[in-house]
């Protein structure tokens, strides 16, 4: 039973953690974040096995995350809202050419990250080309560009 | 591969992928069930108990290899404190504490005694036993406590 509650209290928190550290947390894939996301790895992989070294324990392990993440998917389609609670939601943070600076300031995005993905998503290069610039759930940057632009 | 399907089949294959996910939910939530009430170890259908006379020994039925789990053994306190644990049982776990410390440890052939120094009184005293199996496996021992019959000890130790 220690196994269960070990394997559900790191998956919540992590859940947690990672939901509060913001979309682009996600995304962002600096040096930096690489060696975090290590770090953390090795620190969870202590606090869930402990001192059992058993294949049993490890299967057990494996089983209940994922049957957590199970359950969580179908907990967020049954509920619209806890589904809004956990994951977030699309943000536009350009519209029409004009950068939505409050919105792009709280989400931690800067003009470089937009023209960045306007770049490698649609070969654009100016705002003034980007009818909706919108930061995804996962953290990515969806590209809408304009009519002249788009042709 | 695609081509050669045709369209009733392909919805059947994709019926049958779900069917066989449905399935494995399923599975997954009777492991974890299982695992909940002690199937695996570290539950209240793991938890056995034996008895002779005034002493009593608690151990889990079922543990896991290489996971540390805990044999209680509890008397009065004004008896003869002498736990013996038989040696056929004992090779196929190490023993990787005792609290508190057995005050003398003597060996022969078939056993191994454990003496804990308790003062006369009222009430009862507990040593434990931390054991972790070497591998999985049905396993029976039996642990005696002063001069009590021994108390028949029965685990089965997932890998």
């Amino acid at each position: 039973m220690d196994l269960v509650i070990r394997g559900v209290a790191v998956y919540l928190f992590l859940l947690l953690v990672f939901r509060v550290s913001g979309k682009r947390s996600l995304r962002n894939a600096t040096t930096f974040d690489f060696v975090l996301l290590l770090i953390v790895a090795e620190t969870t992989q202590q606090a869930l096995v402990g001192d059992d070294a058993s294949v049993t324990g490890a299967f057990l392990l494996i089983v209940v995350l994922v049957g957590t993440d199970i359950l969580l998917s179908l907990v967020k389609r049954w509920s619209p809202r806890i589904d809004r609670l956990l994951e977030g939601q699309p943000l536009v943070i350009v519209r029409n050419g004009v950068p939505l600076r409050t919105r792009m300031h709280i989400e931690r995005v800067d003009e470089e990250d937009i023209l960045s993905a306007a770049r490698e998503t649609r070969g654009l290069d100016s705002l003034d080309q980007i009818q909706r610039a919108v930061l995804e759930r996962n953290g990515g940057i969806s590209i809408i560009p304009t009519r002249d632009a788009g042709s | 591969m695609a081509a050669s399907f045709t369209r009733y089949q392909q919805t059947r294959c994709l019926r049958r992928g779900w069917l066989f996910e449905r399935v494995g939910w399923a599975l997954m939530a009777m492991v974890i069930a299982a695992a909940v009430i002690g199937v695996f170890g570290g539950g209240w259908l793991s938890e056995a108990e034996g008895a002779r006379g005034e002493a009593s020994v608690r151990y889990p039925r079922f543990a896991r290899a290489h996971a540390p789990f805990v044999i209680s053994i509890n008397w009065p306190a004004q008896d003869a404190a002498v736990v013996t644990l038989d040696r056929a049982y004992l090779e196929h776990f190490s023993i990787t504490e005792i609290r508190p410390t057995p005050s003398s440890e003597v060996v022969d052939v078939q056993s191994i005694h454990y003496s804990f120094e308790t003062r006369d009184g009222a009430g009862r005293v507990a040593a434990e036993f931390e054991l972790r199996a070497h591998r999985g496996g049905r396993f029976n021992g039996s642990i005696a406590i002063g001069t009590e019959p021994p108390i028949a000890v029965r685990q089965l130790i997932f890998p």
